[in-house]
C-alpha cells in the first residue's frame, strides 16, 4: 500500500483499504464477504453501492459504519483510523460520526416520532431542551412538523423513514450510510425520500448509499458496483442503462 | 417513560409477572408484620424484665409452683440485692374460658406495693393513661392493660372480675403494643386469696409464684442469679438466660419469613426472568436499531435491568398494599378481643418494597447481558 494511507487527505470524508470479511462457516470452512475492499469518498461525496444480492454491499456498509469489524484491512472515516480504536469507543465514535438509514426504518416503535429522532441524543446525554429543540427543527425540516407525538404504527412508509432521516442527521454525522432507504417504498414516497437525501448531499453532507434500484442510484455522483466482496466497476455522475450485465437477473 | 410504554406492550404478560411478585411480597407483608408483632412483644418482654432476676419455684415448669414468701427475705439478704418483690400470678379469666389466644394470656400479677417496686415499674413503662397507679396498701384495687380493658370492656371505677373476685379498677394503663397490654396488676394479698380458693391443700395462703429480683446499681445480675440459684427451693434465671429463651422463640418466626422472603425470590424472580427474556428476544431488532444509534453495552443493560426492576417494584407495591390492607383489616376485627396480630413498622415497609425493587432488578441481569451482548449486525436482520 502507498504511504499516504496513514495520512489519509483532508478532503476525504473515507478511506478504506484492503477491507476483508470472513464469516467462519464450521470448523473449518469461512465464508469471504469482503476480499479486499479499496474506496475513499470526498468530503461532502454521494456514492452509490450497486451490486447483486451477496455481493457484499450490505457487509461493507456494515464495517464501515462500525456495526461490523472487518478481519484485515483498514478504514478511516473523517481522519480518525477506526480499526485502531477499542471496541468499546466504536458506539461513541458510531454515534457521533455516523447516520443510518434502513430499508425498513427502523424506529422504535413504542416510541413517538420525536424521541426516535432524539435517541442518539439521550445516549449521548444531552440536556432534554436542547435535544427537544433538535429533534423539533429536524422534524420540521423533514416535513413532519405536525407529527411529534405519532407512534411509527400512526405513519406512513414514507413518513417513517423521513423520521428516520431525521434521526441519522440529529447527531450532524460526517457520514450517512443509507442501505436501501427506498426499498419498502412507493414510487411517490421513494421520489420524495430521494430529493431530500439528494438536498442534503448539496448541502454538503457526505453520504453512502445502497440500492438495487438504478432510479435511486442516479441521483449519486458516483456509483460503485460490487460482485462477490469486491469492487468490479465504477461510474461517474450517472446516466444509468436500463440494464447492467453487473446487475445478475434477481436485481431486476 | 419508555420502560413502562414498554410493559404495556404486552400488558396480560406483565400483568401475570406483576401478579407473581405480588403474591410473594403479599406473604412476605403479612408475615413480617406478623413478625414485627412477635419482635415487639419480645423487645418489651426484655425490656420489662430483662433488667432484673425472675425466681420462680424449684422444678415447677412455669405457673403452677409455689414457694413461702419467706423466700424473699433469703433472697434480699444477698449481697448486691436492692430490693425483691414476691408476686402471685393467676389467670384473669376461668381457666375454662381462656380457649385460644394469639399473643400473651391475660394474667393478674399480684405484687407486693412496696414503693421502690412501684417506682421502679413506672420507670419501665407501666404508665397509666388514665386514673392512677397501685399505691402501697391497696386492695381489691386492680390496673389493667389496654388490651385487657378493652376485651374485657373496663374503665376506671367500673369493676372487674378476676375468677370469684371482684376489684375496683383504678387505672388503665397506656397502650405499650407488648405482653402488658394484656396484664392486670393487683396487690399481693389479693391474688394470694385466690390462689388459696383454687388450690385448697395449700396450708398457708402466704405464697408466692415468683420473685422480681432487682439489682443495686452495677451489680452483676447474671453472677447474682448464680448465687441465688443455690438457694433452696428456688430457681433463678438470669436475665441472659431469659433473653436467650425469648430470642430462641423468635428465631422460627424469623425463619418463616426468610423462608417467605425465599419463595417470594425463586417464585418471583423467575418469572421475572422468563418474561425479561422473551421481551429481549422480540425486541432483538430494536437493540439492533439502539446499538446502530450508539447505545451502549451499559445503555441497554440499564434499560432491560430497569424495565425488570420496575415489574419488580410494582408487584412489590401490589403486594405490599393489599397484604398492609389486609393486616389492618385483620386486626380492626380482632380487637375486641385484645388481641392485635399484626404491626407494620416502617422497616418492613421499606424492607418490602426495596427487597421487591431489588430481586426484579437481579432478575433482570441476565436478560439484560443477553441483550448487551448481541451482535448489532445479527440483531438489526431479526424480524
Amino acid at each position: 500500500m502507498s504511504e499516504k494511507i496513514d495520512s489519509p487527505a483532508d478532503d476525504l470524508i473515507l478511506r478504506a483499504r484492503g477491507l476483508v470479511k470472513r464469516y467462519p462457516m464450521g470448523t473449518d470452512n469461512c465464508v469471504n464477504a469482503l476480499r479486499g475492499v479499496d474506496l475513499d469518498l470526498r468530503r461532502g461525496g454521494f456514492l452509490a453501492l450497486m451490486g447483486p444480492s451477496g455481493s457484499g454491499k450490505s457487509t461493507l456498509l456494515n464495517v464501515v459504519g462500525t456495526l461490523d469489524q472487518p478481519s484485515e484491512g483498514r478504514l478511516w472515516l473523517d481522519g480518525r483510523e477506526l480499526t485502531k480504536e477499542p471496541n468499546s469507543r466504536l458506539p461513541d465514535i458510531r454515534r457521533r460520526l455516523i447516520g443510518f438509514i434502513f430499508q425498513g426504518f427502523n424506529l422504535i416503535p413504542s416510541l413517538n416520532a420525536l424521541e426516535n429522532v432524539v435517541l442518539p441524543l439521550r445516549y449521548e446525554g444531552s440536556p432534554k431542551s436542547e435535544a427537544r429543540r433538535r429533534g423539533t427543527e429536524l422534524l420540521e425540516m423533514v416535513g413532519l412538523g405536525d407529527r411529534f407525538h405519532h407512534l411509527p404504527t400512526e405513519l406512513s412508509g414514507g413518513e417513517q423513514q423521513r423520521v428516520a432521516i431525521a434521526r441519522a442527521l440529529v447527531m450532524k454525522p460526517a457520514l450517512i450510510l443509507a442501505d436501501e432507504p427506498t426499498g419498502e417504498l412507493d414510487s411517490t414516497s421513494s421520489r420524495l425520500i430521494m430529493e431530500l437525501l439528494s438536498g442534503l448531499n448539496q448541502q454538503g453532507q457526505s453520504l453512502i448509499l445502497v440500492t438495487h434500484d438504478p432510479t435511486t442510484a442516479a441521483y449519486a455522483e458516483r456509483i460503485v458496483r460490487m460482485r462477490d466482496g469486491l469492487i468490479v466497476d465504477e461510474e461517474g455522475p450517472a446516466e444509468v442503462p436500463e440494464e447492467d450485465p453487473a446487475e445478475g437477473p434477481e436485481a431486476v | 417513560m419508555e420502560a413502562l410504554r414498554n410493559l404495556r406492550r404486552r400488558k396480560l404478560r406483565a400483568a401475570l409477572t406483576i401478579f407473581g411478585i405480588a403474591i410473594g411480597i403479599f406473604a412476605f407483608t403479612v408475615m413480617g408484620s406478623m413478625a414485627e408483632k412477635i419482635n415487639q412483644l419480645v423487645g418489651g418482654a426484655l425490656d420489662f424484665w430483662g433488667e432484673s432476676i425472675s425466681v420462680e419455684p424449684e422444678s415447677s415448669g412455669g405457673f403452677g409452683g409455689f414457694f413461702p414468701v419467706s423466700v424473699t427475705d433469703q433472697i434480699e439478704a444477698l449481697e448486691g440485692v436492692d430490693f425483691a418483690t414476691p408476686s402471685a400470678v393467676v389467670l384473669f379469666g376461668n381457666p375454662e374460658d381462656q380457649g385460644f389466644s394469639f399473643g400473651a394470656p391475660n394474667l393478674v400479677f399480684g405484687n407486693r406495693l412496696s414503693q421502690a417496686w412501684i417506682d421502679r415499674v413506672q420507670e419501665q413503662g407501666l404508665e397509666v393513661v388514665e386514673g392512677r397507679f397501685l399505691q402501697s396498701g391497696d386492695r381489691g384495687k386492680i390496673v389493667v392493660g389496654s388490651d385487657l380493658a378493652d376485651k374485657a370492656e373496663l374503665e376506671v371505677g367500673s369493676t372487674a372480675r378476676v375468677q370469684t373476685r371482684e376489684f375496683e379498677v383504678v387505672g388503665i394503663l397506656q397502650r405499650s403494643l407488648q405482653f402488658t397490654d394484656a396484664f392486670a396488676f393487683t396487690s399481693l394479698e389479693d391474688t394470694q386469696e385466690i390462689l388459696a380458693e383454687q388450690f385448697p391443700l395449700l396450708t398457708t395462703s402466704d405464697v408466692a409464684t415468683g420473685v422480681q429480683v432487682y439489682g443495686e446499681p452495677g451489680a452483676d445480675l447474671d453472677q447474682l442469679a448464680a448465687r441465688i440459684d443455690e438457694l433452696p427451693q428456688v430457681r433463678a434465671e438470669s436475665p441472659e438466660e431469659l433473653r436467650s429463651q425469648i430470642e430462641s422463640g423468635t428465631v422460627i418466626f424469623n425463619l418463616i419469613i426468610f423462608g417467605v422472603a425465599l419463595i417470594a425470590i425463586v417464585v418471583g424472580g423467575l418469572s421475572v426472568i422468563n418474561t425479561m427474556i422473551m421481551s429481549v428476544s422480540e425486541r432483538t431488532r430494536e437493540i439492533g436499531i439502539k446499538r446502530a444509534v450508539g447505545a451502549k453495552t451499559r445503555h441497554i443493560l440499564a434499560e432491560y435491568i430497569g424495565e425488570a426492576a420496575l415489574i419488580g417494584f410494582i408487584g412489590g407495591l401490589t403486594g405490599f398494599a393489599i397484604g398492609w390492607i389486609l393486616t389492618l383489616i385483620i386486626n380492626d376485627q380482632t380487637r375486641g378481643t385484645g388481641t392485635v396480630l399484626f404491626t407494620m413498622t416502617p422497616r418492613l415497609a421499606l424492607g418490602a418494597l426495596l427487597f421487591s425493587l431489588v430481586l426484579g432488578a437481579v432478575a433482570g441481569i441476565y436478560p439484560a447481558l443477553r441483550a448487551a451482548r448481541m451482535n448489532p449486525v445479527q440483531a438489526l436482520r431479526s424480524m
